[in-house]
């Protein structure tokens, strides 16, 4: 097997999941908002808005089909230059997303342009929530992350039991047939895994706030079922985290074990993306089929759409997905465009999150 | 229950919340006891400025129907904190002799208007029974 099979493979994964969760998008998206536009619901097969989202599908299959075939083309020419595959993918994954954000913006412009010359009635600015919202199950317990904490503790117990007994050197990066083609000095290297795990506890803790204090977001035309569903959609994601969060969590844990020599057999090390990727997929289309953005596919749907508009809030959502609301307190608000929530840009501590996420992915990321 | 406001409407966004919330007591949909989200969590939910929120229920604590405690949050309070006292009477009778007069002005008679209120009333414990059933 090729060294960099990995490197690819990890490529392939990447463009399959990003393809997909773009192709899907628009049908992910509750029926009233398309592109980042508000809609009226009976709108929503309307020939010109189906006519956008057609084009915007072919497009995106299309150029994703282009850069997975990419990969045989590439992976020869690559292998001379050997050292520089990852930096090479991770250009070309970059490109790929601002295509894909091109594709979605000339759709955007293309729904506003079929809202400006429409004749929706658009009469009032309406905003509903339910007073017991957060007496409403939100997300799982938060004792799961104990578990976290114990994975966490095991990994760093066992490390300074067996440190005096460790070589110099510790490998630190394998390749896919599992030899090493890094080492690092064993003060250094044992600490990469325990921060990784540590790091990840605290996302995953970042996220379960979110999960748990964003904005409400209800329907005004069926109050009764989008507050039940929009507190199921945020406690079924609070699953997939917690779970997909723990997985991470072990193979951390496995991969550890493997640098310091307890686990000699390296099964562990190559189950563990693979169950870890899969799982991941297998959620995000899950997601995609039965949960919907906000919950709406859960349960039964009213299949008639009002034909009017009762948010007027076009103006808020620049490019259809940056909000920015002066008036608006509240840091986490749903996405228009993707799953889950965004930040009000309005906020400065929306940009202080912000900022404090990007230094500890950069520092994460030159380790 | 669920409170609805209208950011484009002429009523102040405070006024539309308190009418909301006497309505939701009179419905009994709001019960003595029952809480209402902080200052800070319903002008996140709603999108409103703080102030807004605090002005409403600064108004609602005046007029006896919540308690605002720092640590327990906004409770509903019990019935006999808002009766109807002598000073009601007098702005209630003040009130509705603005409303009266005017459909009197339009041709209503008063076997019109009575019906009127007597609908609402039946509506407001039509509401409660709902709920009772509901359960």
């Amino acid at each position: 097997m090729n060294v960099n099979t990995f490197v690819i493979f990890n490529y392939l994964f990447l463009v399959f999941i990003f393809t997909i969760t773009f192709t899907m998008m628009p049908y992910i998206m509750k029926r009233t908002i398309s592109f980042g536009i508000r809609i009226p619901e009976s709108e929503y097969n309307n020939y010109k808005i189906k006519k956008i989202r057609n084009r915007y599908r072919n497009i995106i299959i299309t150029l994703g089909a282009i850069f997975i075939l990419l990969i045989p083309i590439t992976s020869n020419y690559l292998n001379l230059i050997n050292n520089n595959i990852d930096i090479v993918y991770t250009a070309i994954i970059i490109s790929l997303l601002t295509i894909y954000f091109a594709v979605y913006l000339i759709s955007y412009y293309s729904m506003k342009k079929v809202k400006s010359n429409s004749n929706w009635i658009i009469n009032s600015d309406k905003v509903t929530i339910d007073t017991t919202f957060r007496k409403r199950r939100l997300a799982v317990s938060k004792w799961w992350f104990v578990i976290y904490a114990i994975i966490i503790l095991i990994t760093i117990f066992v490390t300074i039991r067996i440190y005096d007994k460790l070589p110099n050197q510790l490998p630190t990066h394998f390749n896919i047939s599992g030899n090493a083609d890094m080492w690092t000095v064993k003060s250094i290297a044992v600490w990469y895994i325990p921060i990784s795990q540590i790091s990840n506890l605290l996302i995953m803790l970042f996220v379960y706030f979110i999960i748990i204090k964003s904005k409400q977001e209800i329907n005004t035309n069926d109050p009764v079922n989008s507050s039940r569903n929009s507190a199921k959609y945020r406690y079924i994601l609070s699953i997939c985290i917690v779970f997909s969060g723990l997985l991470l969590q072990v193979g951390f844990l496995a991969n550890q074990l493997y640098i310091i020599g307890i686990l000699t057999s390296k099964l562990w090390i190559d189950v563990m993306p693979l169950l870890y990727s899969s799982t991941v997929i297998i959620l995000v289309i899950f997601i995609i089929y039965k949960i919907g953005q906000g919950g709406w596919k859960i349960g039964t749907q009213n299949k008639n759409g009002t034909n009017e508009i009762d948010r007027d809030d076009d103006k808020y959502w620049k490019l259809g997905i940056f909000y920015f609301n002066l008036n608006d307190p509240s840091v986490f608000v749903e996405k228009r465009f993707g799953i889950g929530w965004t930040i009000n840009t309005a906020r400065p501590q929306s940009w202080f999150m912000l900022i404090g996420f990007i230094i500890i992915i950069i520092f994460l990321g030159t380790m | 229950m669920f409170l609805t406001l209208d950011l484009n409407s002429e009523i102040p966004i405070y006024t539309q919340i308190r009418n909301q919330v006497v309505m939701a007591i009179a419905k009994q949909e709001l019960k003595e006891g029952d809480f209402l989200p902080s200052v800070r969590q319903m002008a996140a939910d709603l999108g409103v400025n703080l102030h807004t929120i605090n002005k409403a229920y600064n108004i609602l604590k005046q007029e006896g129907f919540l308690t605002v405690h720092r640590r327990k949050g906004v409770v509903i309070n019990p019935t006999d904190k808002y009766k109807a006292e002598k000073e009601y009477y007098k702005n209630l009778k003040e009130q509705l002799e603005i409303i009266t007069s005017e459909a009197v002005c339009r041709g209503l008679n008063s076997e019109e208007i009575n019906k009127i209120i007597v609908d609402i009333i039946k509506d407001l414990n039509n509401n409660e029974r709902g709920r009772e059933n509901e359960c």
